[in-house]
């Protein structure tokens, strides 16, 4: 059913919904800030800014259609655009926990700026349910989230100028952890921690990235887990995607209504890598204390059955 | 073929224990037309001729054994358990591998046709009891909720059948006086009063190291008052009120890295019970209908030191406060030559719990469990609390109320009797919390040997919240009886349904409420409260056959049964890993228990007679993942596998003196009992020797008799707090003297 994604999360958007009670279809306009990682396709250089887009659909006639309510800059110059309708196709895509239900709203054209030479190529769109974990603590200068979020996973070229890929910032991402430690004798023991999951935050002003990692606990020793914030690691941008890094980062952990740092448990490195084009299946590595070596693979996105 | 009988019609019915004396069988079984009994009420054939594994205990055994309470049938009965552990609100029972430590009882008790809804108040001694009678295997589909493993009808004497003064005394080497007064009268032929009194109080067995003082102290006293009334032919009253005191201290758990009881903090109970139940019945010419109301109150204390250790890291306190009303109408058809028969009934309970139960962080408790943890973790900023105790306090209140309707019908059929029933029963459960904690700490940075005050973190928990359940059961049964000729007995098969309420498990509001402030702290994640304190209903189908034997003209009888039961959702108590205290109810997946009873009763000649009972139960979990192991194919901890008991009984009167002569000597053994999930703590197989000798006539009996002659050491309950291991021990070898007076 072609109302799937839309339906399941409509009250979640930021933005505005409509009904149009005397037409007989069903519509209804969604609203997504989203973040822009934009190359120069002449320099090369790729930049993050934040932006804004809305999703018209109309859910009888299974059709979609893209604007920007909010021009965003490149450059210091401001684009807008909206494509024309195009049809939308409910798919799923493979995540490392299992498929996730994706609504694509593909092959969509149209002039950025009203401006022929300015042609949106090769325009992709995915809208996906991110995860949100439950029962999260409140933890000092880490923003509060709501219950649901969706979000659009967008790739276009603006002529042979740009290429654009828009993706959800504050993300969280849930998979396996596998950490490796030396126990008794120097043998290598490892731990296997699913419940601890990694939030990313971009600072598009600074080009930082704050990482937050609930419930974390790196050896079945370990007897209590812990809320650790990682703060100002390198947000390193290519075309399409980016990558997160640090070196001898003291963690700080959520305790009371502030953060206390850790010394204890210095994070010696940490790398952010992404698997996929969506940017959705992240792959972690970190070195903890100079003992334990973590490693994680998961997706930022839902899994969950559509109901046909 | 067993002629049929009702049992609203005066019987005298064989038993498993003890046929000395016929009058004896009568005064414990007969129910007359003056009494209203709810366990006569709902059975459809004589106590043997039912397709039931059934134990009755006279009086004349109870007082042979010194049993004034359900815990001295434990073992008596087979495959009935009862520990002796802990405080008398801990009424753990299990019966064929079911059973249960906290929440839900798995075995109903019903005291002069009152149900006790509370299993806190299930331990309490009675005066003059007339019989004990246990049925193992589901009651459910008339008993209801909470009987899956069977269900306890104590009936105490009625003034119709005796009128007098009755005193007991007795004292023993275990420093305990115990002491009962009842008087019986007839005021006519048609209305009957008694009251009746006991007291008792003990020293104590077991030391505190830690002080030197005894432990197990008791004080309990209680009042009965029994009102019997016999409008008219077809109408018929019985109330009964009865009331209780009892202070304890108790919990003498020792630990077992030193092997002593040793700890700082005072343990007591303190309890207090009143329990109305009136019971009505009209006998018409074609049906009956009976009414039993009750109203139970029960008010107690819990104080504990919850580590048991010389250490100051947290007591706790359980106050409750509860109220419960039961009305259970039962009709059936009147007594006459049909082959049909049939009863139903209405049942209906509201209890209403106010629970009020603080846990005292002490200064150990706060250094250890809290401080230490966080400083390990982050050195570089320790902490130090504001002051050394702090209060973690909840507040509950839980409403339960439940309906239920069902119904039995049998057909004789020549030698065949086929029962069928059903139970439609309908439960909502709720609980509204408030856990509150207001405290503190400071930080400080440490540098280069200084501290320097960093920021203070305030902890000021206040959580609310409602939690609901609503449960729905069919409870269905079908049994077979093939009466034997010539009055040899009868075989029997059975399929029944078994049920046992889920709840909220209150205990574990202590853990949640020190994983909130651990969070606060930056350790630990939060707990969903739903999915820790919450546990589902516990269901069961049991497979049942059996034969009740009367062979050599009576002198012998002989009960067997084989039970086979597949359990899901087993609510089990679990002690969560590490520094914990609380104990979890958890539904531990599915179990499987089956095994087998048998009992004998042999009059051997007019002096010598033989008792014994012997049951085997082998209940293993046939999948429980616990979220970090499985238990697959581990044994049930806490249900015994054996349980033994033999008994002679001699009796020589002496000449015409009007005096009798009575020695007995009985064994009672239970074992193997696993101790945890594991299966790495047991306790094997131990034996009990007791033996008494009595003179008695018409109006005195004077007695002297031993417990656990042998002075077998034994544990009878273990278990972890905060990691430590625990037991408790067996009452040691016990003499005493115990007189009884009519008049």
């Amino acid at each position: 059913m072609k109302k799937a994604i839309f339906g399941i999360v409509a009250l979640a958007s930021v933005a505005m919904t409509s009904c149009d009670t005397d037409v007989k279809d069903s519509i209804g306009t969604y609203g997504y800030p989203q973040l822009n990682l934009v190359t120069d396709l002449q320099s090369g250089t790729t930049s993050i800014r934040k932006s804004t887009y809305s999703v018209y659909v109309n859910h009888t006639q299974g059709i979609a259609s893209i604007s920007t309510p909010e021009p965003f800059s490149i450059n210091d110059v401001k684009y807008n655009f909206a494509t024309d309708t195009v049809a939308i196709k409910d798919t799923f895509l493979d995540t490392p926990i299992g498929k996730s239900p994706v609504t694509q709203i593909n092959g969509a054209k149209g002039n950025v700026n009203n401006d022929p030479s300015l042609p949106l190529n090769n325009f992709k769109c995915d809208v996906a349910n991110f995860q949100v974990p439950y029962q999260l603590i409140a933890i000092k200068d880490v923003p509060n989230v709501s219950t649901n979020l969706q979000s659009l996973m967008l790739d276009y070229s603006i002529g042979d100028r740009f290429a654009v890929k828009s993706i959800f910032n504050d993300v969280f991402y849930t998979g396996k952890t596998l950490t490796t430690y030396p126990g008794e004798g120097g043998a290598l023991q490892s731990y296997t921690n699913e419940e601890l999951f990694y939030r990313v935050i971009l600072d598009t002003e600074k080009n930082k990235a704050k990482v937050v990692m609930y419930s974390a606990k790196f050896a079945q020793e370990m007897p209590k887990t812990l809320n650790i914030v990682l703060d100002n690691l390198d947000v390193n941008l290519s075309r399409g995607s980016y990558t997160i890094t640090g070196k001898d980062i003291v963690p700080k952990v959520a305790e009371g209504n502030g953060l206390t740092e850790n010394e204890n448990f210095i994070f010696n490195s940490f790398t952010l890598t992404f698997e996929d084009s969506h940017l959705t299946t992240a792959v972690i590595t970190y070195k903890v204390k100079g003992i334990f070596s973590g490693n994680f693979r998961g997706s930022c996105l839902v899994q969950y059955k559509v109901s046909q | 073929m067993i002629p049929k009988k009702h049992i609203i019609m005066p019987i005298a019915v064989m038993c498993v224990f003890n046929v000395l004396a016929a009058n004896e069988i009568q005064d414990s079984l007969t129910v007359n037309l003056d009494e209203v009994s709810v366990t006569a009420l709902k059975r459809m054939s004589a106590f043997r001729d039912d397709p039931a594994a059934a134990t009755l205990i006279t009086s004349k055994e109870l007082d042979r054994l010194g049993i004034m309470s359900i815990k001295g049938i434990s073992d008596v009965v087979p495959n009935f358990f009862m520990a002796d552990y802990g405080s008398r609100i801990t009424s753990s029972i299990y019966v064929r591998g079911i059973g249960a430590r906290m929440d839900q009882p798995s075995v109903g008790l019903n005291v002069d046709n009152v149900p006790y809804m509370n299993k806190d108040a299930y331990d309490f001694d009675l005066a003059d009891i007339s019989s004990i009678e246990m049925l193992r295997g589901p009651q459910s589909t008339l008993y209801g909720r909470n009987t899956m493993a069977g269900v306890i009808n104590v009936t105490t004497l009625s003034p119709m059948r005796y009128q007098g003064w009755r005193v007991m005394l007795e004292g023993s080497s275990r420093r305990r006086l115990k002491g009962t007064l009842g008087w019986y009268h007839k005021f006519s032929d048609n209305i009957g009063f008694s009251i009746t009194g006991s007291a008792s109080a003990a020293k104590g067995e077991f030391k505190n190291e830690y002080n030197g003082k005894y432990l197990d102290w008791e004080r309990n006293f209680g009042l009965r008052s029994k009102l019997q009334w016999r409008i008219s032919p077809e109408w018929n009253f019985q109330n009964t009120i009865s009331a209780g005191y009892l202070h304890q201290g108790g919990y003498p758990y020792e630990y077992k890295e030193t092997g002593t009881i040793s700890f700082n903090d005072t343990c007591f109970y303190k309890r207090f019970t009143l329990t109305d139940g009136l019971s009505a019945r009209y006998s018409g010419d074609k049906f009956t209908v009976t009414s039993i109301t009750s109203v139970q109150h029960i008010n107690d204390n819990m104080t504990l030191d919850q580590d048991f250790l010389p250490m100051d890291y947290f007591t706790l306190t359980q106050k409750k406060n509860e109220i419960a009303l039961t009305e259970d109408i039962v009709v059936r058809n009147a007594a006459g030559d049909s082959p049909y028969n049939w009863l139903g009934g209405l049942f209906a309970f509201y209890k209403h719990l106010d629970m009020h139960a603080p846990v005292t962080f002490k200064d150990t408790g706060i250094a250890e469990l809290i401080e230490s943890h966080r400083n390990e973790s982050n050195p570089g900023y320790p902490i130090a609390w504001d002051s050394r105790s702090f209060l973690l306090n909840s507040d509950f209140i839980l409403p339960t109320w439940g309906i239920s309707a069902y119904h039995e019908s049998e057909i004789n059929l020549g030698n065949w009797h086929l029962t069928g029933g059903l139970r439609l029963d309908y439960e909502h459960a709720a609980l509204r919390y408030h856990s509150f904690c207001d405290t503190g700490y400071s930080i400080y940075r440490y540098k280069d040997g200084v501290s320097d005050f960093e920021r203070r973190v305030e902890i000021d928990i206040d959580d609310r919240g409602d939690l609901e359940r609503h449960y729905l059961t069919v409870l269905p049964k079908i049994a077979a009886v093939y009466n034997l000729e010539d009055g040899l007995g009868n075989l029997y098969a059975k399929i029944s349904k078994g049920y046992k309420a889920g709840g909220f498990n209150t205990q574990m509001f202590s853990d949640v409420l020190q994983q909130r402030l651990m969070t606060i702290m930056g350790l630990g994640s939060l707990y969903d409260v739903n999915d820790i304190v919450g546990y589902k209903p516990e269901k069961s189908w049991n497979y049942e056959i059996g034969a009740h034997l009367n062979l050599f003209s009576n002198d012998l009888t002989l009960d067997f049964a084989a039970f086979y039961i597949d359990c899901t959702d087993q609510q089990l108590t679990m002690f969560p890993n590490g520094d914990t205290t609380g104990r979890m109810m958890t539904n531990a997946g599915k179990t499987r228990s089956f095994g087998g009873e048998v009992s004998l009763n042999w009059k051997i000649d007019e002096s010598l007679m033989l008792n014994g009972s012997y049951g085997y139960t082998n209940a293993k979990f046939r999948d429980f993942f616990n979220g970090v192991k499985n238990f697959k194919g581990k044994t049930l901890p806490y249900a015994p596998q054996n349980t033994l008991f033999l008994q002679a009984v001699w009796n020589k009167p002496i000449s015409a003196s009007g005096w009798t002569l009575s020695l007995d000597a009985n064994f009672r053994g239970v074992g193997k009992i696993y101790w945890n999930e594991d299966n790495t703590e047991r306790q094997n197989f131990y034996g009990l020797v007791g033996a008494g000798a009595s003179m008695s006539n018409d109006i005195i009996s004077i007695q002297v008799w031993g417990k656990n002659l042998t002075d077998t050491r034994y544990h009878t309950f273990y278990f972890l707090s905060m990691g430590n291991a625990f037991f408790q021990r067996g009452r040691g070898i016990e003499a005493g003297l115990t007189m009884r007076y009519v008049f």
